[in-house]
């Protein structure tokens, strides 16, 4: 466990123990990013706010379990992915209603190249219609930067199948991006 | 697909990606954010159990209901009829239970000690008050300053802490302090108290931590 981790460790264990200090510091340092994953996941500003709140009142609560396996960030992540797929199952989403206009079923493999800075309107749609564990996997470890083995955590499943729904879900991706297939 | 063009396309898709403005809560929504968090925690948390009375209060306030017992009963002695000394009687029983009470408990502080452990392992019941509709205090007074700080002391030792970065309260000289350094500040409640440590002494499993009120700088605690 590196030194921030550690430090990370010791603010939720008194959390645990009433520290109202310790948790809303905890809070200060992973709002945003897990306000970021739930806006990708959900693609709605209110609901992505909905869940953070779920997710911190969440952490707060079972704070007392978290026994130091990943980074509290790993672990926030995890509940708030959990909290997101519960949303998408309450508000039963149809992702695949929202590809991009551009995109041409007649023609995946298009080889035209994607200015990103030109379609980030279509980059969002495409990532929003995503299966959900596939955006999942995505964010985590193409935005956010994270590991394959902290993805596993965070989603709770085997590395292995990070790797599989990350290959797949770029995959999808670029096939809604116009980007070539190979 | 080719591994090679697998890992072009991998790459551009990380790079449309990464050309999305990067997410983030307004001021506004942050601070409502921790507002609905707390508000949410409060209202759920049932209301806090009253904290233990020390035994020792219990026994003097025996004590002194007792002492006026029997001054009462003294007096009415030479003067009352039976049914003045029944009803004393029966107050006095009543209270002799009280007594016998605290005497039994007495005896066991450990109890007491397990009972208030306890507490602290349910923040939430000792933090928060959500009873007559009374405004809550969510920053209120722990009700075991000692076990809180026992544990926090364990939490120091593991490293777990955050050296001290503002300036300490200018305590007087104490006797009790001699020797030792002040290392960090540990939150209990609305208090940050001091984090004294051996002179020369790298924080370790074995080290004395001295907890200090930066208020009075009395030492509230030592473990």
């Amino acid at each position: 466990m590196t030194t921030s981790h550690q430090e990370e460790f010791a603010l939720l264990a008194r959390a645990a123990e009433g520290d109202h200090d310790a948790f809303t510091r905890v809070m200060k340092t992973h709002e945003d990013r897990i306000f970021a994953v739930c806006m990708r996941m959900l693609a709605d500003r209110e609901a992505a706010l909905d869940v953070t709140q779920e997710t911190f009142i969440t952490a707060f609560r079972k704070a007392h379990q978290f026994k130091g396996n990943s980074a509290v960030g790993t672990w926030l992540y995890r509940i708030a992915v959990n909290n997101c797929y519960d949303h998408l199952r309450r508000n039963k989403r149809k992702p695949a209603d929202s590809l991009p206009e551009h995109f041409d079923q007649a023609d995946p493999f298009a080889t035209e190249a994607v200015e990103a800075s030109a379609h980030r309107k279509e980059i969002e749609e495409a990532l929003a219609s995503l299966p959900k564990e596939y955006r999942a996997a995505v964010i985590l470890a193409d935005m956010e930067g994270m590991s394959l083995p902290e993805v596993a955590q965070a989603l709770g499943v085997p590395v292995g199948t990070v790797k599989s729904r990350l290959f797949r879900g770029r995959r999808m991706l670029a096939e809604r991006l116009g980007e070539p297939n190979g | 697909m080719r591994s090679h063009d697998r890992e072009e396309m991998e790459a551009r898709v990380r790079e449309a990606l990464g050309s999305l403005d990067p997410i983030s809560m307004s001021e506004t929504e942050r601070s409502d954010l921790r507002r609905a968090v707390w508000s949410e925690i409060r209202s759920a948390a049932p209301a806090p159990e009253p904290a233990p009375v020390p035994w020792r209060h219990r026994l003097v306030g025996a004590v002194a209901v007792l002492a006026v017992v029997v001054g009462g009963v003294a007096m009415l002695d030479g003067a009352s009829g039976d049914g003045d000394a029944d009803a004393l009687f029966a107050l006095s029983a009543d209270e002799g239970s009280a007594t016998t009470v605290v005497a039994a408990e007495d005896g066991d502080d450990r109890s007491t000690e397990d009972f208030r452990g306890g507490a602290v392992e349910q923040p939430e019941t000792h933090q928060y008050s959500n009873g007559g509709g009374q405004e809550a205090d969510p920053i209120s007074i722990p009700p075991d300053l000692t076990a809180m700080l026992r544990r926090s002391a364990e939490t120091l030792r593991t490293g777990g802490f955050t050296p001290l970065t503002a300036p300490l309260v200018d305590c007087p000289a104490r006797d009790e302090l001699e020797g030792l350094t002040p290392f960090a500040t540990v939150t209990v409640g609305d208090t940050d108290y001091q984090a004294w440590k051996p002179d020369g002494e790298e924080v370790g499993p074995d080290t004395t931590i001295t907890f200090v009120d930066p208020g009075t700088c009395e030492v509230v605690a030592s473990e």
